[in-house]
């Protein structure tokens, strides 16, 4: 379940990475600006998810960020996801987690995390986690797959109660958002 | 193995995602012992080297693969060679040994690309291109091997492999016993009664037997297959020898080379029922002894599982008082247990009884091969500070009036606000065939929650009340 709420500013939809997708195929994101150094950082608006305050659904969340290069993008986009205002009812579900390597390797968003104990959340919450970080990462149209490591090995299950793909496809998070991860009975 | 369905399914997920890939042009084809392989795999050609996706190697060579995503390695083995992949890096590793590579393995969209020659002939193949057709052809020099399908269907329930590959150095005979294996298992035989005997060369000291669901896995350190058995299992390219007893509870064994930090056998024996046992050794042979290979007659009784959610290196949340989600499900657990042992009625189980990682697929399995009329996995929750509350979830639908029960006792034993009960897709309540429901039974990240959640007399309350809505429950509807 994924409620739109627009935070207002900002253009309309996150810009992808200009040296995305294909043709270099095997490489890593190409990384070195033309001239080596220090190209000015465009600013980039980026999606982000939280959770809502009844711990059932998502918010989609903007935030712009200054990637040193095209590829930073995704590990900053990743890096959002540990923003929300708590006190209006945005609740980051990655906020304690750490993210050891965000890399964008021939379609494959690679991120390796760290969990300490704080970042390890309860049934729904590693629901929600995972629903806002595979968003997070499908707003890329380069990104076709999503493989998260855990201190670098594919774990079977992120916090112990969904099974963590490898990868998980863009076909799991079907633009609809109505893919079924948080059905709260109507009471 | 489940990495290899993991690679499998991510190929064809791919496959699926990009239906009109036509990079190559005028892709060759490729032929093994005369058939055609390789399928829809368009192969390309890169620096006049032949690459094919990953998927070829491992489905219509049948060789195994791990893919290591963190590492950017492919590991390709026989069971007798190992071949070390780095992705975008033009030397590999044959047996630990550094080779060159004419092309190195890449990955484009998602598909892992292989160089085809390089590995084929160090798998003992030989390889032939034909220019004219722009066909590759493959042979394999040896006889083929007895048909292993059954073996394969098998592994995939398999004991597992830890990191004990099995290496056999290209032009020795036996493969070599690790330095450090203190004992060689020769022989294992079954007295065709109800002892299982193990014998060994060397001195062994095995780890303490350990149930997982109702198999009972005992690992040996510092042992090692003898290299009769290790060739034989590697000229079947399996990682693992059994022996069918197909008698009363008793279905059969299973050992492998389990792990080579330390060297590791594993046996395992595959029983319907958690069976009382004894355990001896005397002169390197280590006897396992049932009492009776009878299962355990339950009389109609309802069998309950009780799953303590996490355990081990998963440790679940962490609460505000210092302790750790899984102790109180472990504890909580053991209480419904004690609870339900005095119902004559009921026949309960733990699909975990002490403070062991147990795979989320293990435990539903379990409860579905004792063929379980009721599943309840027992969590505690973990979120901002301010939540507070008990939810209760279910999957499907034959699962809902057991939720709604035994959310209405857990509200009452902890007096906790009511978040409700919702619909989930957690693989123990999906995966399971019989009513099954997760309680997240309050916040650990809330102070009031957590205090009250690690304070015994209210476990104790907890226990009851759970131990009370399976009773109400069963009353009203029965069992599966």
């Amino acid at each position: 379940m994924l409620l739109i709420a627009s935070c207002g500013k900002g253009p309309e939809s996150a810009q992808p990475p200009s040296d995305a997708s294909s043709g270099a195929g095997a490489q890593a994101p190409a990384g070195e600006p033309p001239g080596g150094t220090k190209a000015k950082p465009e600013p980039v608006t980026v999606k982000y998810y939280v959770a809502n305050d009844r711990l059932d659904g998502l918010l989609e969340r903007e935030a712009v960020v200054e990637p040193e290069e095209p590829s930073d993008t995704y590990r900053l986009a990743m890096e959002a996801l540990k923003r929300g205002d708590e006190s209006a009812g945005e609740l980051p579900l990655w906020k304690n987690a750490v993210f050891r390597r965000v890399e964008l390797a021939g379609g494959v968003l690679i991120v390796d995390v760290s969990l300490p104990g704080e970042a390890r959340l309860g049934s729904m919450g590693e629901a929600l986690a995972i629903e806002a970080i595979a968003r997070t990462a499908f707003q890329f149209e380069e990104v076709s797959a999503l493989e998260i490591l855990v201190d670098g090995e594919q774990a079977d299950s992120l916090m112990g109660h969904e099974e963590l793909a490898h990868p998980i496809v863009r076909a799991a998070y079907p633009d609809e958002p109505d893919a079924g991860t948080a059905q709260a009975l109507t009471e | 193995m489940k990495k290899w369905f993991t690679l499998l399914s991510l190929m064809f997920a791919f496959l699926a995602l990009y239906p009109s890939e036509t990079h190559a042009a005028d892709p060759p084809s490729l032929y093994l012992n005369g058939e055609p392989i390789g399928k829809g795999a368009s192969p390309r050609v890169v620096n006049n080297f032949t690459m094919v996706p990953i998927r070829v190697i491992a489905e219509d060579i049948g060789y195994a693969v791990d893919w290591t995503a963190g590492t950017d390695k492919v590991r390709i083995s026989n069971g007798g060679s190992l071949i070390e992949l780095t992705f975008n890096r033009d030397t590999a590793l044959v047996n630990g040994a550094e080779k060159p590579l004419g092309a190195p393995a890449f990955v484009d969209q998602g598909v892992t690309y292989v160089p085809l020659r390089f590995v084929s002939e160090q798998m003992g193949l030989n390889v032939y291109w034909d220019k004219d057709s722009k066909s590759v052809f493959l042979y394999d020099p040896r006889p083929a091997a007895p048909p292993a399908e059954e073996e394969e269907a098998r592994d995939v329930e398999g004991i597992g492999i830890e990191d004990g590959e099995i290496i056999v150095e290209p032009g020795t005979g036996l493969p070599q016993v690790p330095a450090d294996a203190q004992a060689v298992l020769k022989e294992i035989r079954f007295d065709g009664r109800q002892s299982v005997a193990m014998i060994f060369e060397g001195g062994i000291a095995p780890n303490e037997p350990f149930w997982l669901g109702t198999k009972l896995v005992i690992d040996i350190p510092y042992a090692a297959l003898s290299p009769e058995i290790m060739s034989e299992l590697a000229a079947r390219k399996a990682s693992q020898g059994e022996l069918i007893v197909d008698l009363k509870a008793f279905e059969r064994i299973r050992y492998s080379y389990f792990s080579n930090s330390p060297s590791t056998v594993r046996v395992v024996l595959d029983l319907k029922a958690r069976l009382d046992y004894s355990l001896t050794i005397e002169d390197g042979t280590l006897y396992v002894d049932f009492a009776t290979l009878d299962p355990p007659a339950l009389d109609g009784k309802y069998i309950v599982v009780i799953d303590a959610g996490h355990g081990g290196e998963d440790p679940g949340a962490p609460s505000v008082t210092g302790h750790w989600e899984k102790e109180f499900n472990l504890a909580v657990a053991r209480k419904v247990y004690r609870l339900l042992e005095q119902d004559g009625a009921i026949a309960p189980y733990l699909t975990r009884s002490e403070d062991a990682y147990i795979g989320l697929y293990e435990r539903a399995a379990f409860a579905n091969d004792i063929g379980a009329d009721l599943f309840v996995s027992i969590h505690a929750n973990r979120y901002t500070t301010s939540v507070s509350g008990v939810e209760t979830y279910y999957n499907r639908e034959d699962s809902l009036k057991l939720a709604e029960v035994l959310h209405k006792h857990m509200l009452a034993a902890t007096g906790l606000p009511d978040r409700g009960v919702r619909k989930a897709n957690f693989v123990v309540i999906r995966e399971t065939v019989m009513p099954a429901v997760l309680l997240e039974s309050g916040y650990l990240s809330n102070q009031k929650d957590a205090k009250l959640l690690f304070t015994e007399s209210v476990q104790d309350r907890i226990a009851a009340e759970i131990v009370a809505g399976i009773r109400e429950y069963l009353t009203a509807y029965g069992g599966k």
